[in-house]
């Protein structure tokens, strides 16, 4: 696994870190340039994840999230995480809709969403939404793993998301003028250690294999 | 050269969030509200969540 740089959907197209990067902090409706292919895993996939939240019979705990994605995607890891992170930012955040313009998110269904996803402990009595949670989970996992694979530029981009919430915060806050209501700090935090746990996994194997 | 406009684009677009008219802020900011004060069950657990997801994993043939 490690120096993957291929995505799932597409074994003829490579990632392109910069392109994720770009993709990670800022849903692609807050401008117009053209949305590179590789940080787009497809529509049919996308809407299958969300299907399948919507009509589980239960709350839906990010394992289950987890198992789900991982049967869309074939068991491919870096893919499954890649399909968490997309899928739940549209359905939390209503957004990336130049990104999938057939995916309509309406103010009802947010809320419905936001009923089928299970709540993040927080470790101080702030507000926080579980869709929000749960896409900064998806997106700080997915980041861990991605670039602690990729061994260019690891320490650049490992940094980068290590202090992502408060560099986020500073820019809305100093030049952006508008504060964020909640950093979803524990969610980020619970989501980058099990990236990096699983990057720590893949390396001691893939240095007992040589 | 097209990923570098891509990123620049994300990136400035990020320090002029001001002028952005985002329709369904008041829906997240609703939720988020509701959620404080009904306190819904708490299923996502730090330490359940890491043990649940090395399972899943040593339990499949991971293709990637």
């Amino acid at each position: 696994m490690e120096g993957v740089q291929i995505p799932y959907w597409n074994k003829n197209i490579t990632y392109n870190q910069i392109n994720l990067f770009g993709y990670i902090i800022q849903v692609a409706d807050y401008h117009s340039a053209s949305i590179p292919e590789d940080v787009l895993p497809p529509e049919y996939d996308v809407n299958r994840f969300i299907e399948k939240i919507s009509n589980y019979d239960d709350i839906v705990t990010v394992p289950k999230q987890f198992e789900i994605l991982m049967d869309i995607t074939n068991n491919d890891l870096l893919g499954a995480l890649h399909l968490g992170f997309v899928s739940t930012r549209i359905m939390a955040r209503g957004l990336d809709t130049r990104a999938y313009p057939n995916i309509t998110v309406t103010e009802s269904d947010m809320v419905i969403w936001s009923k089928k996803i299970a709540q993040f402990e927080v470790f101080n009595n702030h507000c926080s939404d579980s869709p929000g949670d749960t896409y900064y989970f998806w997106t700080h996992m997915f980041a861990a793993v991605f670039y602690g694979l990729n061994r260019s530029n690891r320490r650049l981009y490992k940094t980068a998301f290590a202090h992502g919430t408060e560099i986020m915060k500073f820019f809305r806050k100093v030049i952006a003028d508008t504060p964020i209501t909640a950093d979803h700090i524990e969610a980020s935090y619970i989501g980058r250690r099990i990236g990096l746990l699983i990057v720590d996994l893949y390396s001691k194997n893939n240095n007992r294999r040589r | 050269m097209g990923s570098i406009n891509f990123l620049l684009n994300s990136f400035f677009s990020l320090c002029s969030y001001k002028e952005i008219v985002d329709t369904h802020r008041r829906i997240y900011s609703q939720i988020r509200n509701e959620q404080f004060f009904s306190k819904p069950e708490i299923l996502n657990r730090e330490n359940e969540i890491i043990q649940s997801f090395f399972n899943i994993i040593n339990s499949r043939e991971i293709e990637n």
